[in-house]
């Protein structure tokens, strides 16, 4: 709180009288949100969606924050939340005491992933999320930690030591995508200097190209970005590169659609099977295989995990 | 009736409206059964004292009148505060009806010279100002039948001026007090139903027009309908240099025909970025 001593500050009991309420408008929120602090009671580490993880077992997804400073047009939570408003649990200590818990229950590694619901890093100057975090749970043997994010906010990380079992994992598109798509987020340039950042001060760095969208000139824009991927980070470090092309719930895709009519994106031509929204399934091939042959043909290519509908 | 606009003020009193009658040169619209003055982009509602007519009057407006998507709702008028100066200008930032326990959230903007304050309606007149809540008795019926009729919290403003508090109690409000506190917080207001207008804007603005000649030409069913408004939909937002109406449709002999023309032209568009 006392680092927005000029905001108005406004007492509810439950911050789902503001953020789970009926009848809001995504769109119109976006454009001013509020920051709610809240606490969360229950369900703080939920088991990852099977198609989240690495090739590991024991795979949950946690978020100590609610929606996203960036306001990405292909983003889930935009039909997944009723409100844009961003909620920040500051219940840490039991977020942390989960994961305690759970990490003994196995001798196995244990996945632990944040930037589901929100970017990991984007508010950390201000949550100190990554520190906190970190510095509770990273001594433990088999936790294992990723922090996904689209921000440059790496400061907090580059004042600690390294630690081999916390991954930051950047989420990448191409120039253009970035532009049309990923409003507010930082460019690509910034976020290659932040991932590179990392990378020199010993921290592992994976990369996330998801969604993969498909885009006049879908070759040339993502050679182009592979060849900023491979010119600015030590590509045989990288932790892994998952990749996936664009999909989304169809309850969401509906949501989105309505939000955002006039949204280039949601009038490609898509499947919706199994409840999704996706590529024709031909089309998906043909993205991922050219993407993951691409990567492949770099000299010393980390591995690649393909994130898809089955 | 057509009564466009896209701001309604719902205000308790003739001597609150009064002003901003005068003030926006308003035409008496209706008289019946809660009166209604209006020009083009605004009307007020007077809705009478009191939670069920203020809830009221705003279902009835919402019902019988067309009103745009995103419409904004402004709940205007005076209220008590113990410690507030009378005159005061407060944008209210929670509703809590004393009644019914309940609470609701209106929009908040923040505006100059203006306090943020919690406020709790009451059923009748409050002298003892307990809370460091403004108190009045509409506010909780404005939100309560905007929360039930489905207009969005975002739509939902409620603007008061302090009338009363502690060293001049509620006894002391005359028509007069009233005029001139509305009077003098009409360039507030301005602000707060600019400020409202900016942030729905860019949601009203996209419209998509289909043409009458369409269905003039050909019969299309309900589904068929659907189908045409998705792909012109698409149509639109993938290809912003060519109309779809520029598209050659002479040769179809029906709506399935034109429906897939229109599919085969979208098969090829991606997004340009």
């Amino acid at each position: 709180m006392s680092q927005f001593p000029k905001s108005t500050v406004i007492t509810c009991e439950h911050y789902g009288e503001i953020f789970n309420r009926h009848q809001q408008d995504f769109r119109i929120q976006k454009k001013d949100p509020c920051l709610i602090l809240a606490e969360k009671h229950n369900k703080r580490i939920m088991p990852a969606p099977p198609e989240y993880g690495l090739n590991t077992t024991h795979n949950y997804y946690f978020s100590h924050m609610l929606n996203c400073i960036y306001d990405c047009r292909y983003c889930f939570l935009q039909g997944m939340f009723r409100s844009a408003h961003n909620v920040i649990f500051v219940n840490y200590e039991d977020f942390i005491e989960d994961i305690r818990a759970l990490a003994v229950k196995t001798r196995e590694p244990i996945w632990f992933y944040s930037g589901y619901d929100c970017d990991s890093l984007a508010l950390d100057p201000i949550t100190e999320f990554s520190k906190s975090f970190i510095e509770a749970v990273s001594f433990i043997d088999n936790v294992f930690l990723e922090l996904r994010t689209k921000s440059t906010q790496v400061r907090k990380l580059l004042e600690m030591e390294p630690r081999d079992n916390v991954i930051c994992a950047f989420s990448l598109s191409p120039t253009a995508v970035i532009k049309a798509l990923e409003h507010q987020a930082p460019s690509l340039a910034a976020r290659l200097s932040a991932a590179k950042k990392l990378q020199l001060a010993g921290w592992p760095v994976a990369l996330r190209l998801d969604p993969i969208v498909f885009v006049e000139n879908f070759r040339a824009e993502y050679k182009f970005l592979i060849e900023q991927i491979t010119e600015q980070l030590d590509f045989k470090k990288l932790h892994s590169i998952t990749i996936g092309a664009f999909r989304l719930p169809k309850g969401f895709f509906k949501t989105v659609k309505n939000l955002y009519p006039e949204e280039p994106l949601f009038s490609s031509q898509f499947n919706s099977d199994n409840g999704q929204v996706s590529y024709e399934k031909s089309t998906e091939t043909k993205i991922l295989d050219w993407c993951e042959a691409s990567l492949k043909n770099c000299n010393d290519c980390p591995p690649i995990f393909r994130q898809s509908l089955g | 009736m057509e009564l466009t606009g896209t701001t309604t003020l719902l205000v308790a009193l003739k001597a609150e409206a009064q002003p901003l009658i005068d003030h926006y040169k308003l035409k008496s619209a209706r008289q019946n059964p809660f009166p209604i003055y209006a020009n083009e982009q605004l009307k007020i509602v007077i809705t009478g004292i009191g939670k069920c007519p203020s809830a009221a009057a705003l279902a009835h407006t919402a019902a019988f009148f067309s009103v745009l998507p995103n419409h904004i709702w402004i709940n205007f008028g005076i209220a008590g505060h113990k410690d507030h100066a009378i005159g005061t200008a407060v944008s209210v930032s929670k509703v809590i009806s004393k009644s019914g326990q309940q609470t609701w959230y209106p929009n908040l903007i923040k505006l100059p010279n203006t306090l943020v304050k919690p406020l709790t309606t009451y059923d009748a007149a409050v002298d003892d100002y307990v809370d460091d809540t403004l108190c009045d008795m509409e506010a909780a019926g404005f939100m309560s039948a905007g929360s039930s009729l489905h207009i969005k919290s975002e739509c939902l403003f409620v603007f008061k001026v302090i009338s009363d508090n502690k060293l001049s109690d509620a006894k002391n409000i005359t028509k007069n007090l009233v005029a001139g506190l509305v009077k003098s917080h009409i360039s507030t207001l301005e602000a707060l139903i600019k400020k409202a207008e900016m942030k729905v804007q860019d949601v009203r603005n996209w419209k998509l027009e289909i043409g009458s000649e369409l269905f003039e030409k050909w019969h299309f069913t309900q589904t068929q309908k659907s189908q045409l408004r998705e792909g012109i939909r698409r149509f639109r937002a993938l290809d912003k240099e060519i109309l779809w109406q520029d598209m050659e449709l002479d040769n179809c002999a029906t709506a399935k025909d034109v429906i897939e023309n229109l599919n085969r032209r979208l098969q090829k568009l991606l997004p340009k970025f």
